[in-house]
């Protein structure tokens, strides 16, 4: 705990206790509707989420400069744009919203936000995950049979390069719903590239390690679930966060050519109406939304390959 | 009835990258072979001599091109588990952990075999091979996190485990550092002669010393036929220094040496096997050079 209390440590805190002071004692150059309690509850949230990353790797003995540069830089940011925008009020009035604009939207706002959050992660969840049991389930037959790989590896390889947004508008008109349009587009740009990792990882499974499970009379449901999943479990977990990343990608995209709900659609929508605090807001949605499901992807990561 | 017998056994590779028209080198030529039961036999030669195919042929992990290999009486169609396997390396599967490898042995060897084993029994009996070849501690790592030498006992105990008749061995201590190897070869040794319960074993090296430890009689295999066959007849339990002192383990010793030099290894040996035996092809400059500096 003790060597948490450092100059480093000190230092990031007396430049948030300024940019506090700055927030309430500084008078404003730009007359503001809202208040900056929101911003200070968000600075608050920041903080403590930087201590509790300190802790945890303090507890696990690591030494990082880190967390206290991210944050010293974080606070910096935060100081110029306050200063630059409410206090001397040199930015362009509409197109740079003020800090305690942006947070305000948290406030206005929380119930449409957690909404659209809610839509865009199940309909994330239905194209992505779907798009990952196809890839692996397909792409195991087709890793597994000769015959299967020859016919459809060619086949994947035409297809995989083409951008998934270029079905975009046509898939929109194509499917009865906008969800199954937005899931399809997801769908398929998850599952070329888990499809072709599998038909690759299957196919050049190990001799040595096959002649060990022939000897062992390994066979049928037994070979699929003992010996060919664990064996390409770390090739589906390694393609997991890259897939988030082109789901969450493709998602928004849909969501911003036709959809009524999600992020995406917020941040558009908001843009239509020129309120760019919301869409600031909106992005930093997005940032939690996909930090928080590219944690749990290690997390997951990790628990499933333990053995390398 | 002999626990293994192989009739007029041949075998070619199936080498798709060799040049159109050239022939086709036989791993193996018209080789026969009696082993009877409880015997333990070493292969020894060359490496690309033919000596690992003769085992995959035993396994069913290959098939000959000509000739029959009969086990217990029946011909070899397939692996089976009344044989079990010791590989030089990849012997244990990487996901699972030690005491899991093993009872996943048993557990094939109960399915397969009907023998209606409860879990817990499995279990028990991998934790008791593990201990058996002094892995207890380490029955709940990976083995990654093994070392060569405690990845082989472990794979020594899932052999041991599923309570097969015959036991092959692959080179098991062939990428072992000297200390570790005869430590394992010790363990071996002292299994069978423990275990006294018959148990017929194939084991291949190209390490005169392990060969004469261990073996009841020896088999030389070079260019793919039997070149030397004999028994070792020393008295167990044998020891390291019994090679040295003993006039008869240094007479077989000499002749071993003798039969790798009349053997050279064909220049190109071991091109039509990578395929299948990758591992071969990486010794066999390596065992070749060691007898030159012997000498």
């Amino acid at each position: 705990m003790a060597g948490i209390l450092n100059r480093r440590f000190l230092f990031a805190q007396l430049l948030l206790l300024t940019l506090v002071a700055i927030i309430v004692a500084v008078p404003n150059a730009k007359v503001l509707t809202v208040t900056y309690y929101p911003l200070l509850i968000a600075l608050g949230v920041m903080d403590a989420l930087y201590l509790g990353l300190l802790i945890s790797k303090a507890k696990r003995g690591v030494e990082s400069t880190g967390p206290n540069d991210i944050i010293v830089f974080v606070w910096a940011l935060i100081i110029i744009w306050e200063v630059a925008s409410t206090k001397l009020g040199v930015t362009p009035n509409v197109i740079v919203p003020t800090p305690e604009e942006v947070f305000d939207i948290f406030r206005t706002s929380y119930a449409t936000l957690w909404e659209s959050v809610l839509a865009s992660t199940s309909l994330l969840m239905v194209g992505y995950l779907g798009g990952i049991l196809l890839g692996v389930v397909l792409g195991i037959i087709c890793g597994w049979v000769p015959r299967l790989r020859e016919m459809f590896y060619p086949i994947a390889n035409v297809m995989a390069p083409i951008p998934p947004t270029v079905f975009a508008p046509y898939l929109v008109v194509l499917m009865p719903t906008f969800r199954m349009a937005s899931a399809c587009i997801i769908l398929l740009g998850v599952f070329w590239p888990q499809f072709l990792n599998m038909v690759l990882r299957v196919s050049s499974l190990d001799p040595k390690l096959m002649d060990n499970a022939r000897a062992l009379c390994v066979s049928g449901p037994t070979m699929v679930w003992r010996i060919i999943l664990p064996y390409v479990m770390p090739g589906i977990l390694q393609g997991l966060r890259v897939s988030l990343t082109t789901a969450f990608l493709m998602l928004t995209f849909a969501e911003m050519i036709g959809a009524r709900a999600g992020i995406g659609f917020f941040i558009t929508n908001s843009n239509i109406y020129a309120n760019y605090a919301a869409v600031i807001a909106g992005i930093i949605v997005c940032g939690v939304v996909v930090t928080v499901l590219s944690a749990l992807t290690s997390w997951v990561q990790r628990r499933f390959t333990l053995w390398r | 009835m002999d626990a293994i017998r192989l009739d007029h056994v041949s075998f070619t590779y199936e080498d798709l990258r060799r040049a159109k028209g050239a022939p086709a080198r036989p791993a193996l030529t018209d080789v026969s072979l009696a082993v009877p039961h409880g015997q333990f036999l070493c292969v020894i030669g060359h490496s690309g001599g033919g000596k690992s195919t003769l085992l995959r042929l035993i396994s069913g992990l290959s098939h000959p091109t000509s000739g029959r290999v009969i086990v217990n009486g029946a011909p070899v169609t397939e692996p089976g588990l009344d044989r079990a396997i010791v590989f030089q390396d990849y012997s244990l599967f990487p996901w699972m952990r030690a005491r899991a490898n093993v009872a996943f042995g048993i557990e094939q060897a109960d399915r397969v075999l009907k023998r209606g084993q409860s879990k817990q029994e499995m279990a028990r009996t991998a934790e008791r091979y593990l201990e058996l070849v002094g892995m207890a501690d380490a029955k709940d790592k990976y083995p990654y996190q093994l070392s060569g030498g405690m990845q082989q006992r472990v794979a020594i105990a899932r052999a041991l485990a599923m309570d097969t008749q015959i036991v092959l061995f692959d080179e098991p201590f062939g990428a072992l550092d000297v200390k570790t190897r005869r430590a394992l070869q010790a363990l071996v040794a002292t299994l069978w002669a423990d275990s006294q319960n018959g148990k017929t074993a194939v084991f291949v090296t190209h390490d005169i010393s392990e060969a004469i430890l261990l073996a009841d009689r020896v088999v030389f295999v070079a260019d793919g036929r039997i070149t030397a066959d004999f028994m070792v007849d020393l008295p167990r339990p044998r020891t390291q220094e019994l090679l040295t002192e003993n006039a008869r383990a240094r007479q077989i010793a000499e002749r071993l040496t003798a039969l790798f030099y009349e053997s050279e290894p064909v220049p190109g040996a071991g091109e039509g096997v990578p395929a299948e035996a990758p591992a071969e092809r990486v010794q066999q400059g390596e065992g070749a050079s060691r007898l030159w500096l012997e000498s």
